[in-house]
């Protein structure tokens, strides 16, 4: 028995699970059309407004399924094995799968190109309402597709794109959303995808944004809320697809911003190591690839070469996008 | 003494604790608080006489301290962490967040995925039972 021969079990019990109404939806990224499929339409409903301006109003056949289901984890252990409370892995030339008893199962059939999360129900229902579990399976999708899903924000000047790297709180996303607003070309201020080849390039994966409510206050955006996390200090999620998001946008540096008391911003050259740790321990973490050391090794290969700047902030955001307009206008 | 062997390793300390990877194999690496604070002072090139020297004079600090920080500095070379340097004179001192948990100079290194291969759901399985039934459970 192969783990695509598995899937396939999976895939009747998923149909058999499926309730009624608009269970599913296709987004296309890049010039691939994904179809993520739920078996209730509550979870459809919730993602899919995240991917305002990327949904195919008319259905294709898909380049590749994301499945979302919950049930009890239980249903997919081995008879006789229950008691063992560790996580199970398989892995063969058609796919791969993990199974967290009494938690998740995840899985990939590499020959369909269909991907498996299932979810616990009693475990944290908003990881699957939230787009959590959808952003951890389109990392595997990108990994499966010649690409890689990275936690940074992307933004340029006139073709040339810096990605913007920091963990949360680090004004990323400020300044980001501040770029977009100022006419920037803009990719992401969150998930980025990048080629795994070639010259590396970002590219959108969907078209909303997300500022903490202070910021909002001050940048005054104007732009449609989708959601209010209450999970990250009530932070705003945003529809930002009435601007025009860059394709794909050729990266020419890493920027690792800064908050500082300084009244004006800077930018400088830095070390790499302590700034490529952070975006690269932040996607895992992100992701589920925490202890992963092929994730670990392809995103730092992706991203050694190229050339990572400080960018110290100041309080005012004008100042600060002015600074890095600049930079990249003469610098890059 | 001992520098970052940047040939290999990308590191951080965030918060206190300290994140190390080998981005030729992807291998992730974490310290004890303390770990992270000897482990910081090592990769700026600080001798290790020095840095056994602030350990000593910290209140509590146990007799084999010498030992436990020539095991961390030998797991340290072990995995190419560290590689030989000349030193750099210069004042160090320990923050009393370091020894928030104790003395202990640890190293782990996380592989989960190749270490928690405990059962393979699949590949166990008899097709005949179709689903998953483990060979071993109908004997």
């Amino acid at each position: 028995m192969t783990l695509s021969d598995y899937f396939q079990n999976i895939d009747k019990r998923i149909i058999s699970m499926t309730g009624e109404g608009e269970t599913s939806f296709q987004i296309k990224i890049g010039n691939q059309v994904i179809e993520q499929r739920f078996t209730t339409e509550e979870q459809a409903s919730g993602v899919k407004k995240y991917f305002t301006g990327t949904i195919q109003d008319i259905k294709s056949t898909p380049d590749a399924i994301l499945n979302f289901w919950t049930d009890d984890i239980e249903n997919y252990l081995l008879p006789g094995s229950k008691e063992i409370d560790a996580i199970w892995q398989s892995k063969d030339d058609t796919g791969y799968l993990r199974i967290i008893p009494g938690y998740e199962l995840s899985g990939t059939d590499y020959r369909r190109n269909i991907f498996y999360y299932c979810r616990q129900p009693e475990s944290n229902p908003g990881y699957m309402l939230y787009g959590h579990a959808m952003v951890v399976m389109l990392g595997q999708w990108a990994r499966q597709n010649g690409m890689l899903l990275l936690h940074s924000a992307c933004v340029g000047i006139n073709g040339k794109g810096v990605l913007l790297s920091a963990r949360g709180g680090g004004g990323k996303s400020t300044l980001a959303v501040s770029c977009l607003l100022n006419g920037f070309d803009f990719v992401s201020d969150d998930y980025i995808l990048v080629n795994q080849e070639g010259p590396l390039k970002a590219m959108p994966l969907y078209r909303t944004v997300s500022l903490n409510q202070d910021m909002a206050s001050v940048l005054n955006p104007g732009l449609p809320v989708i959601r209010i996390d209450a999970e990250r200090n009530d932070k705003l999620m945003m529809d930002a697809s009435c601007y025009e998001f860059r394709e794909s946008l050729p990266v020419h540096a890493i920027i690792y911003p800064n908050l500082t008391d300084n009244d004006s911003p800077a930018i400088k050259e830095t070390p790499r190591g302590p700034v490529l740790v952070k975006l690269i321990d932040s996607t895992a973490s992100q992701l589920g690839y925490i202890r992963d050391p092929e994730a670990y090794r392809q995103m730092s290969q992706r991203l050694i070469g190229i050339p990572v700047y400080e960018i110290g902030l100041c309080k005012d955001p004008e100042k600060n996008v002015k600074c890095l307009l600049e930079f990249i206008q003469k610098e890059i | 003494m001992y520098k970052l062997n940047e040939e290999k390793m990308f590191f951080d300390i965030a918060d206190g604790q300290a994140v190390v990877i080998n981005f030729v194999t992807g291998m992730y690496y974490g310290t004890s608080t303390l770990g992270s604070a000897v482990l910081e002072k090592l990769v700026q090139k600080v001798s290790s006489d020095k840095i056994l020297a602030e350990l000593a004079a910290a209140d509590g600090c146990p007799a084999d301290m010498g030992a436990r920080l020539d095991a961390f500095i030998k797991a340290l070379s072990d995995k190419e962490i560290i590689v030989p340097a000349d030193t750099e004179d210069r004042e160090i001192s320990f923050d009393s967040a370091a020894f928030a948990d104790g003395f202990e100079l640890t190293l782990d290194e996380f592989a989960e995925v190749q270490d928690l291969l405990l059962a393979d759901p699949i590949h166990d399985v008899d097709v005949e039972e179709g689903w998953p039934v483990r060979k071993d459970d109908e004997e």
